[in-house]
C-alpha cells in the first residue's frame, strides 16, 4: 500500500502519492525529504494524489512538509473532485488527470471531405488534404502531408504543448491546447512551403517547418 | 443484357443536374443503347420537361411503386429515339413516396432488359438522395466552378465514398472560358485539386442550354453547340472511349497574357 515516488520534469519536482491513507503516505515523503529533500529546494511541485483521503487538513500538513525543504506546491493533479476542492481551497491549482495518449499515431489517407471529421486521442497523420469544412481533432500533434484548408485541433482538450504541421497551412481555424487562432481575413497565402504551428507567449504562431 | 446504374447527383441544387441527365441519356441512346432516364426528384420533376414529353405521362414513379401500375406502362418512349424512355417522378406527391429499397427493386426490374439507367437526383443530402443513390453502380457529381458548389460537391462526395458506391465521377459543369482566362474564376485544376477525383467532362457555359430546355430538345441534338458536344463527350467516355478534353479557350487580349507571364506587385 501507498508508495510515493519523487519526479523531477521540466517544470520542477513532481511528487506522486499512490493511495493508502494520508498520515502514513505523509510519513513516508518525510523519510525520503530527509534523505534527498536538499536536492529539490526551490522547486515548484505538482503533486499527484491518487488517494481520497487527502482533505484541507491532509493537505496543509503536506504543504507545510514541502516548505519546510524550500520546496512550493503549486498544482494538484487528482481524479478525486473532494481532493482537487479541498486543493483550491488552499489556494492551489487543482486539475484532473489527463488520460493518457495511445502510443501510435492514426495515419488516415485524404482528402478529409468537407463534413468528415477525424477524431483520435493521440496523433494523427493525414495523407493528402484536409478540405474546407473538414476537421481532425487530435489528443496529440497532427501532421497534415498535404494541404490544410479545414479545421484542425490538436492537444484536444488542453494540452497547449502540441503542434500542428502541414505543407501548406491555409486553415480556416486552428485550435491547440486551450489555444485558439483564425487566419487574417481576406488573406490566402498558399505557395508559402511547410508549416507549423504552435503555442508560444499565449498565442498560437505559426513558423516554416524547417526539420 | 445487365444495364448498368448511374446515379447524376450534386449536393448544391442547380447546377446542372437534370439538364446532364436528359443529354447523356440522350446522346447514349444516340451511341445506339436502351436508356431509361429515371427522375427521382420526386416532387419536383423537370426531367419530363428538358426531354419534351411532359404532355405524355400518364402514370409515374410513385404509381408504380404503389402498384398502381406495372413498370411498363410508366416508361414513355423518346419521341425521337426509340430506344429512349423516360421514367418521371410524380408532381404531387414527396421524397418519402420512395424508399431506396423501392427503387432498387425498380432498377432490379428494368436491369435485363436496358444497357443504361441515369437517375437524377434531387439537391441535397437528404432522403431523396439516399434513396437515387441506393440503386447506383456508378456515381456522376455535378458541380460549378464556384466556391459554394465545390465545398458541397466535396460533402457529396465524402458521403458518397463512405457508403462504399464510389468511385465518385466529376463534371465540371458552366465554365466560362472568358472568367477562367482572366482568373476570375475556378479552374478545372482548381476543383480537381480540391475534390481528388476523376474528371468525366467539363461542359461550357451556353446560351443554347436554356433555349433547348425551354423547348425539350436537348442540347446533344444541336450538333453545332459546344455543350452539346460536351456531354457527347461524356457519353463516349462512359462507354470506355478515350475522348481528349475539350480546350476551353476563350478570346485572351494581349494584356491578359502578359498580366499572367508577370506577377504585378
Ligand atoms: N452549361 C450551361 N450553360 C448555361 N445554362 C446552363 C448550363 N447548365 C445548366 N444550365 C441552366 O441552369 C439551370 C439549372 O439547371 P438544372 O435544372 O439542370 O439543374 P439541377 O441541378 O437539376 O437543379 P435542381 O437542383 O433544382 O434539380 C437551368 O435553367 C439550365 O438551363
Ligand atoms: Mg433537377
Amino acid at each position: 500500500m501507498g508508495g510515493i515516488s519523487i519526479k523531477g520534469t521540466r517544470q520542477g519536482i513532481t511528487i506522486i502519492i499512490n493511495g493508502g491513507e494520508p498520515k502514513g503516505a505523509l510519513k513516508d515523503l518525510a523519510k525520503q525529504l530527509a534523505s534527498s529533500g536538499h536536492f529539490l529546494r526551490g522547486n515548484e511541485v505538482v503533486l499527484e494524489i491518487g488517494s481520497d483521503y487527502f482533505g484541507v487538513q491532509e493537505l496543509e500538513a503536506l504543504c507545510g512538509l514541502l516548505k519546510r525543504y524550500d520546496m512550493n506546491p503549486v498544482k494538484v493533479i487528482s481524479e478525486s473532485p473532494d481532493v482537487r476542492r479541498a486543493a483550491q481551497a488552499l489556494g492551489l491549482e487543482a486539475n484532473k488527470p489527463t488520460a493518457k495518449r495511445p502510443e501510435y499515431a492514426l495515419v488516415k489517407r485524404g482528402p478529409i471531405r468537407s463534413g468528415q471529421s477525424v477524431n483520435y486521442d493521440g496523433t494523427v497523420l493525414i495523407i493528402g488534404d484536409v478540405n474546407p469544412g473538414g476537421e481532425v481533432i487530435a489528443g496529440g500533434d497532427i501532421i497534415v502531408w498535404g494541404h490544410l484548408k479545414g479545421m484542425a485541433y490538436a492537444g484536444a482538450p488542453d494540452d497547449s504543448s502540441r503542434r500542428i504541421y502541414a505543407l501548406s497551412l491555409e486553415p480556416t481555424l486552428l485550435r491547440i491546447g486551450n489555444y485558439l487562432a483564425r487566419p487574417p481575413e481576406g488573406e490566402t497565402s498558399p505557395g508559402k512551403g511547410p508549416e507549423t504551428a504552435f503555442v508560444q507567449e499565449n498565442q498560437i504562431v505559426v513558423e516554416p517547418w524547417e526539420h | 443484357m445487365e444495364a448498368k446504374v448511374i446515379t447524376i447527383t450534386s449536393g448544391k441544387g442547380g447546377v446542372g443536374k437534370t439538364t446532364a441527365t436528359a443529354n447523356i441519356a440522350t446522346a447514349l441512346a444516340m451511341a445506339g443503347n436502351t436508356v431509361v432516364a429515371l427522375d427521382a426528384d420526386i416532387g419536383l420533376r423537370n426531367l419530363d420537361v428538358m426531354m419534351g414529353l411532359e404532355n405524355r405521362i400518364v402514370y409515374d414513379l410513385v404509381d408504380v411503386v404503389e402498384k398502381r401500375c406495372r413498370l411498363r406502362q410508366a416508361l414513355i418512349r423518346d419521341k425521337r429515339f426509340p430506344n429512349l424512355f423516360l421514367l418521371p417522378a410524380a408532381q404531387t406527391r414527396d421524397k418519402s413516396a420512395v424508399q431506396p429499397a423501392d427503387l432498387i427493386r425498380v432498377c432490379e426490374e428494368l436491369r435485363p432488359e436496358v444497357n443504361f439507367i441515369l437517375i437524377d437526383s434531387p439537391a441535397g443530402i437528404e432522403h431523396g438522395f439516399h434513396t437515387a443513390l441506393a440503386p447506383a453502380d456508378e456515381v456522376l457529381v455535378i458541380t460549378t466552378p464556384e466556391v459554394a458548389a465545390v465545398r458541397d460537391a466535396d460533402r457529396v462526395i465524402g458521403l458518397i465514398e463512405a457508403q462504399e458506391k464510389g468511385p465518385v465521377k466529376l463534371i465540371i459543369n458552366r465554365i466560362k472560358p472568358e472568367m477562367v482566362a482572366k482568373g476570375d474564376m475556378l479552374t478545372v485544376e482548381d476543383v480537381l485539386e480540391i475534390l481528388a477525383v476523376d474528371l468525366v467532362g467539363i461542359v461550357p457555359e451556353d446560351t443554347s442550354i436554356i433555349v433547348s430546355a425551354n423547348k425539350g430538345v436537348p442540347v446533344v441534338l444541336d450538333h453545332s453547340s459546344p455543350s452539346g458536344q460536351a456531354f457527347k463527350n461524356i457519353a463516349s467516355r462512359l462507354l470506355g472511349k478515350e475522348v481528349p478534353f475539350m480546350e476551353l479557350k476563350g478570346r485572351e487580349n494581349i494584356l491578359d497574357r502578359l498580366s499572367k507571364l508577370f506577377r504585378f506587385q
